[in-house]
């Protein structure tokens, strides 16, 4: 009898990135790839990142999985679309459509939601009519017509009762060079740019050490990538496992993603040494105390320098993992972050712009709820490279240049240079290749970075139209606004940028005279009118926000021959009320790091102003749902 | 002496199950160690457990209020544990 056959495809980012030099493969589709080959299927895996994904192959399965991460989700519904119109089946699993698993049954007959090696099954087996779907804990799926969401399945208490993964099974796989071993599932922290405790819990769940044993016995690599989310999370746990390692005398080079605690028990680093750690991906995050706050990091400057120290001193190499974009960030942390990373001598680092993955709290509290606006719904974008959201203090277009701009720093021939004096070469080839990589990303995402900056420059573009005399370096900006604390905040930013601000209406719209009278006297005199915006009457903000409906009541209909106007966002979470600001500017000058430097002589006047104070909203993980 | 638990515990409960006289409990919003049934694991190994596998640093701390000698957290394991 033939037997069936299952393609499990993981697809690639369609854009480059940290480690688009370096596949370290995701354990999921070789994990599910193990179980259905031991269960009697014919099997086939692709990493795309591995090999290219052959259709003939894909097309001939009686089922096609495909794995998802947020940044590879258009890759995935482009393939499960293509499938589904062969009219074979297509499962979808992984972070993403765990969270958004609408949107990805628009893609596929059926969603795993969380973990996926028992589910995967039980669907099967309801697909060949033994058992129904709706018991199925955590699938989504279609019933005549509409989607059906199952309860959430509880995580696997049990991991050593699957197989260990076997990297035969992916095609092109000829190397047992790098080996991704999972001896963990779970974080037991809160970082609130993070979805892995969404997906895999806050309790740690741990293969037994007797099974990573054998996983490295059967593996026999030259470098182990043990793909935990946090490695050292139990570290009297993480101990034994080493110490068995050397016992075995099983010690190839290995690295793992760490805190910075692991540093400070020396026995752990002891161990870690003794047993060949090669590398540590160190999460520091960020050297910005108040953003660290932000993340629910846990941890401290003071500590992160101490920690650095200490694996410096064993001689245990560090790739530096940090988060940029938080509220509390401004162009200037992103570049010191990279000035920080040189100095202490990191090896290589990794500066991510902040990215609200669905699943994280972040996500849920800001984004899911609509407290805060994403620019773009791509998700290939949502990869760790590109800005996708307002950041208070820059502008995304800012955010995005700093953050690759100060990977090149850090990636300089300097940087190279002194590698080399190190005669560390292993440095010194990563740290070229990404030098080269962060070029053909400049290259890759030239009109990306234009269409971010041309956002800035919109409205100067359109005064630019608009106008036919010179610039008079003047705005109009309503009287009631310049009377509270913000007007005082942005009278003091124009004037630092050399921009008178004239003040027109009454201390409220409907003083004296109409509005149409008002803006007609203002023509010819100012450049732009600044037209305040408010969302939403918080406390003790009613008079200015009913001012502030009243004025936009009040408009002409006619504005054509009216100064251009630009909207002032006063009270969205987000960076609106810096974009706006940095919109206006942009009208008078190119020179962008000049209005950076104007509004952080600000900032500290505008922290106190009430009507941009931060709302913090309890979190709740949301899983997305049409 | 006993240990405590440092408002720096993140409730993440791996020292719940190590702790061999049943002395963490989970408190709001932070896990609590009994003073009176803590013996720093004294008789059963040679580290405090609950401190060992704490992926926190400086979570789980000697408390200076509780001072016991060996001795005494030795009487305090056979009182606790009368069967040995």
């Amino acid at each position: 009898m033939r037997k069936r056959k299952f393609v499990l495809v993981e697809p690639k980012s369609t854009h480059l990135h940290v480690y688009s030099r370096y596949t370290i493969p995701r354990l999921g589709v070789i994990l599910l790839g193990t179980m259905l080959r031991d269960r009697g299927w014919d099997v086939k895996v692709y990493i795309e990142d591995v090999s290219p994904v052959d259709m003939d192959e894909v097309l001939s399965a009686d089922i096609v999985g495909v794995s998802s991460l947020t940044s590879t989700a258009p890759q995935s519904y482009r393939l499960g679309e293509l499938v589904r119109s062969h009219g074979i089946p297509v499962v979808m699993g992984g972070t993403h459509v765990t969270f958004c698993p609408d949107e990805a049954l628009e893609y596929a007959d059926y969603v795993v939601r969380g973990e996926g090696e028992e589910a995967l099954f039980e669907l099967i087996d309801a697909m060949d009519g033994r058992g129904p779907f709706e018991n199925i804990l955590g699938l989504s799926y279609w019933k005549s017509g509409r989607k059906v969401h199952n309860p959430d399945r509880p995580l696997k208490e049990d991991l050593d009762s699957n197989p260990i993964p076997d990297y035969s099974l992916v095609e092109g796989w000829h190397s047992n060079a790098i080996i991704s071993i999972a001896t963990s599932r779970g974080c037991p922290f809160t970082c609130t740019f993070c979805s892995v405790p969404g997906m895999y819990g806050h309790g740690f769940r741990m293969h037994s050490i007797e099974r990573v044993i054998e996983e490295i016995r059967i593996n026999k690599p030259q470098y182990i990538f043990f793909a935990d989310d946090l490695f050292t999370a139990n570290r009297k746990r993480t101990k034994d496992l080493l110490r068995r390692m050397i016992e075995e005398g099983l010690t190839p080079q290995w690295g793992a993603q760490v805190r910075i605690e692991t540093a400070f028990d020396p026995e752990l680093l002891a161990l870690m040494k003794e047993s060949n750690c090669f590398n540590v991906f160190v999460g520091f995050e960020s050297i910005n105390p108040k953003t660290l706050d932000l993340f629910n990091k846990r941890q401290t400057y003071e500590k992160i320098v101490a920690s650095i120290k200490k694996f410096k001193e064993v001689g245990i190499r560090i790739h530096g993992m940090f988060v940029v974009g938080s509220d509390a960030d401004d162009k200037e942390t992103i570049y010191e972050t990279s000035r920080f990373a040189r100095e202490y001598g990191l090896e290589t680092i990794q500066l991510m712009i902040l990215t609200p993955l669905p699943g994280s709290p972040d996500y849920d509290q800001f984004y899911a709820t609509g407290n805060r606006e994403l620019l773009s719904k791509d998700w290939s974008l949502y990869d760790g490279h590109h800005a996708v959201y307002r950041p208070k203090n820059m502008t995304a277009y800012e955010l995005n240049v700093a953050a690759i701009d100060a990977m090149e720093e850090f990636y300089s021939w300097k940087t190279i240079l002194q590698s080399v004096l190190r005669k560390d070469i292993i440095s010194t080839i990563i740290q070229t290749s990404s030098k080269n990589l962060l070029k053909a990303w400049k290259k890759q995402n030239r009109d990306y970075i234009q269409g971010l900056r041309d956002q800035v420059f919109d409205k100067a573009k359109e005064v630019a139209v608009h106008r036919d005399v010179k610039l008079s370096y003047r705005i109009g900006v309503p009287r009631f606004i310049l009377d509270a604390e913000i007007g005082k905040s942005l009278t003091s930013f124009m004037t630092e940028l050399g921009i008178s601000v004239v003040p027109f209406g009454g201390s409220s719209p409907d003083s004296g005279g109409g509005l149409t009278s008002r803006l007609d006297w203002l023509r010819g005199k100012v450049d732009c009118i600044v037209m305040p915006v408010m969302e939403k009457s918080g406390h003790g903000q009613e008079e200015i926000y009913d001012k502030i409906q009243r004025l936009w009541k009040s408009l002409p209909r006619q504005k054509e021959d009216l100064p251009a106007m630009v909207k002032l966002f006063l009270d969205r979470q987000d960076g609106s009320l810096y974009s706006s600001m940095a919109q206006i500017a942009a009208i008078f000058t190119k020179d962008l790091d000049k209005v950076h430097k104007a509004y952080r002589s600000i900032m500290p006047s505008l922290s106190g102003n009430e009507v941009l104070t931060h709302v913090p909203v309890e979190s709740k993980p949301v899983i997305l749902r049409v | 002496m006993a240990l405590k638990i440092e408002d720096n515990c993140i409730s993440c409960g791996a020292c719940l199950p190590e702790c061999p006289n049943d002395a963490i409990s989970e408190g709001d919003p932070l896990y609590i160690i009994d003073p009176e049934l803590c013996t720093e694991c004294v008789g059963f190994h040679e580290d405090p457990q609950c401190a060992a596998v704490c992926p926190i640093d400086e979570c789980c701390i000697l408390d200076p209020e509780y001072k016991e000698t060996q001795e005494e957290l030795l009487a305090k394991k056979a009182r606790i544990h009368p069967e040995g």
